[in-house]
């Protein structure tokens, strides 16, 4: 399967070519008071409310600040998941969502049976799998956890490279 | 094909069942107006409901829904027998029909297991029914000289020889017809003619007879043969008759549709013996014998054959229909469609606000100014399309309250008023439920059972009215019942029980804010209230569901006479016409239905104007108290405490448009005044920009609990913008109104005392020593600022020159040893009092302020004549000045005229009536040194007290009008009462110095209205009143003797 890497911060961290819609530069994002933290704010995109959430924070590794190389990865909605997609079991909300990363890295073509299942200290909501790419280390995620992401009690799950 | 039942194309079957929706939706109304009036209804009603049960039942039939199509059958013959008057219209009946008409809902609703459902019981109650009445009155009616809507048109056909054929057709739906196809051409010709018709009418419907027959080989042969024959089909088929006739390629003239209804009736009649007419019906009516035509009777020509409904419907009602119906002028359109195009609109809308924006500072832009006013009304128009008049809902109503009211035994009537009033259709569909419910509350326990609506003096018949009406923008919808009521005590008692409020709220609750407790969720759970009181079961609910639309409920009830709910909705959620303000660097929308208005308060003012009590901000706008909360303080309250970071500066560009604005406004804040429920509260921001469309955008998933926002759009600056949501700014801010107006009430109370004592307007000024000076402001005619080097000394006094006057110069300074500083070419102001005589000028080295202050002076604190006390104002110790002790110190002479005009006078007794100190004070000082006694009373209720005690003592009264316990009209107007004070005169001394005051001090009873400024005048007029008196005293006295 396909993977549109990033970096957040300075680690290296993968999900499914299948859910991204696109990729964007930055834009002005409206924060929303009050909200969770993980929600960096509301983007418009085209006329559409997309929910631009910081990944870092999710992932309770370092948040991911706005910068020139950050970048917004923005997500098919379950209803916009493509067949192919949902034969391989991949959901991810019924909003358009975005993820907030801090740069973007290539698409990684990694086979399923170099995927070697997360570390026990690892082995969460998030993370579906490591790969050796090249010298790196990519940290697959999953995407299920996104439509969840309301009930999520937000445990404190530390990703280190 | 007419044995072709598996038609089940989904696109035809989901318009048969709207279709049939659309019927049954008119029959309910209809039933229930046929259940009012009895046989007195109008035939117009009934074939109203006829004609929709009957295309039911043809399209069922169509469609292969034998249970659809049996039931529709037989509710059609009972509504035929009620339009031949041949059975009288009975409430059973109704119910039957009504009982019916739900099953066919219910399997209309669900066709696909509508073959599965029981229609037995409907069947057998009709049957039962029209049993129970004779069937020999239908026939009589076809028979004989009726309306030619009461004919069966089988015209030539024996048709009892059919009769399993056509019954047979008729319950799948089918209609008869008989048809007659004239032939011509060769015989040859004629031959091949006829076997293709018959071969295409096989394939459209049944033909159950020919004449001649044509199964026959021979007889087609023969028919072919002869010259001018026709040959004539009982026929039956789906087809409406206009279809029919095009499809086949007849005229008009030569279909004829065969009453189905009368045909099935007729096997049981014997009596009905219409010869077999054998011989064909020519085309031309001219050659037709009169008999035929009058059985056969030619329709004419309907125009509209997209409208195949009731075909077999005589000529007049047909006519009727056809102008009834107005589907020439409307079209269908999918639901999904319409919201697309309203969101699309919706969008276009943002892209003009972005374009205007963008060029709102560019010349020529006329292009895109009109095209915007095109988009505003192609949006306008868009969004009519989505509206639905409510009587959409309220419809239904009448079934429910009739329904209800019969279970409860009660007579209610319903009145619905309004019903074309339109709203959006996502609001229409959310409305029915809550409305439902409180329908239904009304029916249940608001109404009195007739029994004792009697008792109680009202009509047995119990009214529930349901209105909807505009204002404003909003649509306004009433639930009135002339029911018990809700009884407030009962509803305080429950809450005490409940803990909902404690007992010193419930003291201070009024009678209206008790009875709206019942949309406190507490009261849901009390179910025994709701027998007790009339409401409460789930009435927060309704609340709940009325305030996602964005809309709020209100609730008056007087016991015994009736309650009135009152919602308040927008017209459409999709547009939100909405102000836009903001906070620090972020922008927000306030939806305009909302606010009520926007106040301007400057920065520097803030701490001033904003009061506290108990810890909530409030700001008294027009003397009420109205709790304020900053939305700048809401906003910065987290609900998860921020992570460990630093926070991180944002790139440029980000969020930061707005600082421009706020720059230029810079120590304005704007006060939000909005409208919650039958509340009112400020929100505090920054800036308000200018008035915007904005587009609701759904709010996402994962931020829906964040309710400070209603739900998000986008600025015409292409940046998203969050909705707030008043209520949750509420929730959040953690505030609550009932017990805000609990403390608000306490709070008002110690301001009206405080108010009590009157404020006065003092005018501080300073000396050059930095000496603060005060004068009633009331005192002082007018304020010259003149230069130092205008002021001439002489004889060791100064002077300047005032209107071409050489007016005296005082120092106050002078009057109280204190240091005399005098700068010689420095500006001073000259302060002129109010006085008549010689006058002099004030010096004043700087005039500080004007304030409206409540006086608390201390006495004594400067031992001179001209102070009358000292006070602090502003942190400053300020002496109040006495003005005419000071002009009369300064000028001897004007003291010595004062003193000898009255020096013979004996002492006359003053009672003075005065709360304020500061005037007792400065008031007994005039009249002292006037020679006159006085005597203090602080209110008007001790001045009284004092009268009564010696009411020969005093020889006049002065008093102020403004005084707690008893003002001075109450006072003016117990002395005119009573007899033994009636003769005293009184005079009102107040601050108050309008024209209608004074007019309305005469009339209360005062001799004279003076106002507190002159002494010399007041004095005078003491006299005067009290030498006036002694006159007509005198007078009196004369004309008696």
């Amino acid at each position: 399967m396909q993977y549109a890497t990033f970096y957040i911060d300075e680690a290296l961290y993968g999900i499914p070519i299948l859910t991204v819609r696109e990729i964007s530069r930055f834009f002005d994002i409206t924060p929303i008071q009050g909200a969770d933290e993980r929600i960096e704010g509301l983007l418009n995109l085209r006329g559409q409310i997309v929910t631009v959430l910081n990944l870092g924070r999710c992932l309770h590794t370092i948040p991911v600040p706005l910068s020139e190389k950050s970048r917004i990865i923005i997500l098919k909605t379950d209803e916009t998941l493509t067949a192919e997609a949902a034969t391989a079991g991949i959901s991810t909300s019924p909003d358009t969502l975005a993820l907030l990363v801090s740069s973007i890295g290539d698409v990684v073509d990694a086979e399923d049976n170099s995927i070697e299942p997360p570390p026990p200290h690892l082995s969460g909501t998030y993370v579906s799998g490591i790969v050796q790419h090249g010298s790196e280390l990519l940290t697959l995620l999953s995407t299920e956890w996104l439509c969840a992401l309301e009930e999520d009690d937000g445990i404190p799950l530390t990703v280190k490279s | 094909m007419s044995e072709n039942n598996d038609y089940s194309d989904n696109e035809m079957l989901a318009l048969f069942i709207e279709e049939s929706k659309e019927h049954l939706e008119v029959v309910e109304p209809s039933l229930l107006t046929m259940e009012e009036k009895g046989d007195d209804t109008d035939a117009e009603v009934i074939n109203t409901v006829f004609r929709a049960i009957h295309s039911i039942k043809g399209s069922a039939g169509f469609f292969g829904l034998t249970n659809i199509t049996e039931l529709s059958h037989i509710m059609e013959n009972l509504m035929a027998r009620v339009r031949d008057r041949s059975i009288s219209t009975t409430p059973e009946l109704i119910n039957v029909l009504l009982k019916g008409l739900d099953k066919l809902e219910g399997m209309v609703e669900d066709v696909t297991t509508s073959d599965e459902v029981d229609v037995s019981e409907e069947i057998a109650l009709i049957e039962a029914l029209m049993s129970g009445e004779p069937s020999t009155t239908l026939t009589t009616a076809s028979e004989e000289a009726e309306p030619p809507r009461d004919k069966h048109e089988n015209g030539v056909w024996r048709v009892e020889e059919y009769h399993d054929a056509t019954e047979q057709a008729v319950s799948r739906g089918h209609h008869l017809y008989s048809l007659t196809i004239h032939l011509c051409g060769e015989s040859a010709e004629r031959e091949k003619a006829i076997r293709e018709q018959i071969e295409f009418l096989s394939s459209i419907g049944i033909i159950v007879a020919s004449r001649p027959d044509i199964t026959e080989s021979e007889s087609v042969k023969k028919l072919a043969a002869e010259q001018t024959a026709s040959l004539r089909l009982l026929f039956a088929s789906i087809l409406e008759k206009t279809l029919l006739t095009e499809s086949a390629g007849l005229a008009e003239d030569d279909v004829s549709t065969v009453d189905c209804k009368a045909l099935s009736n007729l096997k049981k009649n014997d009596k009905h013996k219409d010869e077999l007419d054998s011989e064909p019906v020519a085309s031309k009516k001219a050659t037709v014998p009169d008999k035929v035509l009058k059985k056969v009777t030619p329709k004419k020509s309907n125009p509209r054959a997209t409208a195949p409904k009731a075909s077999k419907l005589p000529v007049q009602q047909k006519k009727e229909s056809s102008k009834v119906s107005p589907s020439s002028d409307t079209v269908r359109v999918r639901v999904d469609l319409l919201d697309k195009i309203m969101a699309l609109a919706g969008e276009i809308v943002l892209g003009r606000n972005q374009l205007l924006r963008q060029y709102a500072d560019k010349k020529n832009n006329n292009i895109l100014i009109d095209h915007s006013q095109r988009v505003t009304e192609l949006q306008e128009n868009v969004m009519k399309t989505r509206l639905q008049p409510v009587g959409a809902v309220f419809s239904k109503f009448k079934r429910i309250v009739r329904d209800m009211a019969r279970k409860v035994d009660k007579k209610i009537n319903l009145v619905v008023e309004g019903e074309d009033v339109e709203l959006d259709r996502s609001i229409i569909e959310v409305l029915s439920d809550p409305l439902t419910h409180m329908i239904r509350n009304s029916v249940d326990h608001a109404i009195e059972s007739p029994d004792e609506r009697v008792r109680l003096g009202k009509s047995d018949t119990g009214l529930i009215n349901l209105r909807a009406s505009h204002e404003g923008g909003l649509v306004v919808i009433e639930v009135e019942d002339d029911g018990g009521g809700i009884d407030s005590v009962m509803i305080k008692e429950k809450a005490l029980d409940k803990g909902i409020i404690s007992d010193d709220e419930a003291k201070k609750m009024s009678d209206k804010e008790l009875v709206n407790l019942i949309f406190h969720p507490g009261f849901s759970t009390v179910t025994e209230v709701s027998e007790l009181s009339g409401r409460g079961v789930g009435m927060d609910v309704v609340k709940r569901s009325f305030e996602k639309l964005g809309s709020t409920i209100d609730l008056q009830s007087t016991p015994g006479e009736g309650t009135l709910f009152t919602v308040r909705l927008p017209l459409t959620l999709a547009i939100l016409p909405s102000i836009i303000v903001t906070v620090g660097a972020n922008t927000f929308a306030i939806p305009q239905v909302d606010i009520t208005e926007i106040v301007r308060i400057r920065e520097q003012d803030l701490a001033e104007q904003l009061e506290e009590i108990e810890g909530q901000s409030v700001f008294r706008l027009r003397g009420k108290l109205l709790p304020v909360i900053s939305l700048a303080h809401i906003l910065e309250r987290r609900e998860h405490a921020p992570h460990t970071k630093a926070v991180e500066p944002r790139p440029e560009g980000t969020a930061d448009t707005d600082n421009d604005e706020s720059d230029n406004s810079q120590g304005i804040r704007r006060l939000i005044v909005m409208r919650y429920g039958a509340n009112h509260l400020g929100l505090l921001v920054d800036t308000v920009l200018d008035p915007e469309e904005i587009v609701v955008k759904p709010m996402p998933q994962i931020v829906r609990s964040c309710k400070i926002f209603a739900s998000a759009t986008i600025m015409g600056d292409g940046h998203v913008a969050m909705i707030l949501n008043i209520g949750g700014i509420i929730e959040k801010a953690g505030f609550r109104f009932e017990s805000f107006e609990k403390e608000t009430r306490q709070y008002e109370e110690d301001e009206r005392k405080k108010a009590m004592q009157e404020t006065q307007s003092i005018l501080i000024f300073k000396n050059p020593a930095d000496e603060h000076f005060g004068i009633s402001l009331s005192m002082i005619s007018r304020i010259e600022k003149i230069s130092g080097h205008d002021v001439t000394s002489l004889a060791g006094k100064r002077f300047v020159n005032f209107r071409g006057k050489s007016i005296q110069l005082i120092s106050v300074e002078d009057y109280i040893n204190k240091n005399n500083e005098q700068s010689q070419d420095k500006d001073i102001y000259v302060i002129i009092p109010k006085t008549r005589g010689q006058i002099a000028g004030i010096a004043a080295d700087e005039i500080v302020d004007v304030l409206d202050i409540s006086l608390v002076m201390d006495e004594g604190t400067i031992d001179s004549p001209v102070v009358i006390g000292s006070t602090i104002i502003e942190k400053k110790m300020t002496l109040m000045i006495d003005v005419y002790t000071l002009l009369e110190k300064a000028l001897p002479s004007r003291a010595a005229a004062g003193a000898s005009t009255h020096h013979d006078e004996r002492k006359i007794h003053i009672l003075l009536v005065e709360d304020t100190p500061f005037f007792q004070n400065l008031e007994e000082r005039y009249f002292a040194s006037a020679g006159f006694k006085v005597t203090i009373a602080s209110d008007g209720g001790k001045g009284l007290e004092m009268l009564q005690a010696a009411p020969a003592a005093f020889d006049i009264v002065v008093s102020d009008i403004e005084m707690p316990v008893m003002n001075g009209y109450e006072l003016v107007n117990a002395i005119r009462n009573n007899e033994r004070l009636s003769h005293l005169p009184v005079m009102a001394l107040t601050s108050l110095n309008t024209e209608e005051n004074r007019k309305r001090g005469i009339d209360a009873g005062f001799d004279a209205y003076e106002v507190k400024v002159d002494k010399d005048s007041l004095i005078n007029r003491v006299y005067e009143l009290i030498h006036n008196r002694a006159k007509d005293g005198l007078l009196k006295g004369a004309a008696t003797a």
